[in-house]
């Protein structure tokens, strides 16, 4: 499943960057994200509980930066599962920031993601569309936080 | 599937109470028409089911003096195409509830349990929010009552908290003058998911209704109420009105995307359907395309 998405954050791609890679922060803002820990400068590792009705999953992800122009552009790849639901999950981000028009940034996020196991008998459509809302609420809470610091 | 207890109580209150001790390891089931397969799949693995099935409460159509229709949750769909209340009141639902799915879902699914597993790809959501239901939610800490816009929260996902369970859909008393009309899209004759569906519900004449709620389903994550066909609120309908309306239910949508349909495809999809519906709801000609 490829999924690419943007949106315009109100603060400079320096401001985003940082809280794009504040755990704090992704943990606040993140949907369903149930803690986050720094294994090291690049990786980290977050627990993520996602429910579509009444189908609970709960991936445990390990996350590393494999590459990164700071402030401009990272590469990150990931695997996780569900060993309840004996699930896997693996991912290959790439995430690029760039000025926008009246000091805000363009956030733009392209993922491969993989879905293996009982969770994936759920479907692509549903779940593609699941990551289109977490996506929706991520970015609200994002811009919320940004709108709170401008204050 | 895996081994779970299997709970039959037969009142509402120990239900509630055998949902609040169980936490997160139980489920309810109504038709379980969803959750069997979901078990089967073992999508869900939970300790402890809680069936529905022995509620008596939870079975019925009444009216209330006040005018109000009371459906208990486990009412099946079989059952609300062939209640005489329904039919006699709000043909829309009826009609609906008799081509939903197929005849094992129409005969084994309940309509609270429909609503409480959220998808987006069915019937009932939209023509409820039309007719200005409202459904009536049950735990150990009391009753609460919710519009349809509160109930339906987002994709797969609704106002039921832990511990609670859908017990009751109320639909409003019968206006003067209502009229609804129910029209759903199938990518083929024989799929049973709509891919897109409207619901338009007026009071009033037909020739100068005095209060018009359409709404597009199926197409969009949740159910979404179209303010602009509040302006054929007190106005002759014509064929000009209702193309905008139908213009403008298309533009307001956010529709799914996915496998099934892409998103402007759906959005088209909307707007002939909504301009048809409306056409045939208030007796005008109309086949916008």
């Amino acid at each position: 499943m490829r999924i690419e998405k943007q949106a315009l954050l109100g603060a400079s791609t320096e401001r985003a960057w940082a809280l794009l890679l504040d755990p704090v922060v992704m943990a606040a803002c993140v949907p369903g994200m149930a803690s986050i820990e720094v294994i090291s400068d690049t990786e980290y590792l977050a627990t993520i509980k996602v429910r579509i009705s009444f189908v609970s999953a709960s991936f445990r992800i390990r996350t590393t930066i494999v590459d990164q122009r700071p402030s401009v552009w990272l590469r990150s790849v990931g695997t996780g599962e569900d060993s309840a639901l004996a699930s896997t999950l693996r991912h290959d981000t790439q995430i690029a920031l760039e000025p926008a028009p009246e000091g805000q940034t363009l956030f733009r996020v392209e993922s491969d993601v993989e879905v293996l196991g009982r969770v994936g008998a759920f479907g692509l459509s549903a779940m593609k569309t699941k990551a289109d809302r977490l996506w929706d609420a991520f970015v609200e809470a994002l811009q919320s936080r940004l709108a709170a610091e401008a204050g | 599937m895996h081994d779970f207890d299997y709970l039959e109580p037969e009142t509402i209150d120990a239900a509630c109470a055998a949902l609040a001790a169980g936490g997160e390891d139980t489920r309810i089931m109504a038709g379980g028409t969803a959750l069997i397969l979901a078990l089967r799949q073992r999508l869900v693995m939970p300790l402890r089911v809680v069936s529905l099935s022995r509620i008596a409460e939870l079975r019925g159509i009444h009216q209330a003096d006040s005018g109000e229709i009371s459906i208990g949750a486990c009412v099946r769909h079989a059952d609300v195409a062939q209640s005489p209340l329904v039919a006699g009141h709000y043909p829309m639902l009826a009609h609906l509830a008799s081509v939903l799915a197929n005849p094992q879902v129409r005969n084994q699914g309940t309509l609270g349990g429909n609503l409480s597993y959220a998808d987006p790809s069915t019937d009932p959501p939209g023509c409820l929010l039309a007719i200005g239901a409202q459904v009536v939610l049950r735990s150990v800490a009391g009753e609460r009552r919710l519009s349809m816009e509160e109930f339906l929260v987002d994709y797969f996902e609704t106002a039921l908290q832990p511990g609670e369970l859908l017990a009751r859909i109320i639909l409003p008393a019968p206006a003067a003058g209502a009229h609804g009309t129910y029209a759903r899209h199938l990518r083929t004759a024989a799929e049973h998911r709509p891919m897109a569906n409207v619901s338009i519900f007026s009071a009033g004449s037909l020739a100068r209704p005095k209060k018009v709620r359409l709404v597009v389903a199926a197409a969009t994550p949740v159910p979404v109420l179209i303010e602009a066909a509040r302006m054929l609120e007190d106005a002759m309908p014509t064929c000009a009105a209702i193309e905008a309306v139908a213009s403008a239910a298309a533009m307001a949508i956010e529709p799914l995307s996915d496998a099934r349909a892409d998103g402007e495809y759906r959005r088209t999809v909307v707007r002939v359907l909504a301009a048809r519906s409306l056409a045939g709801h208030f007796g005008l000609p109309g086949d916008a395309s």
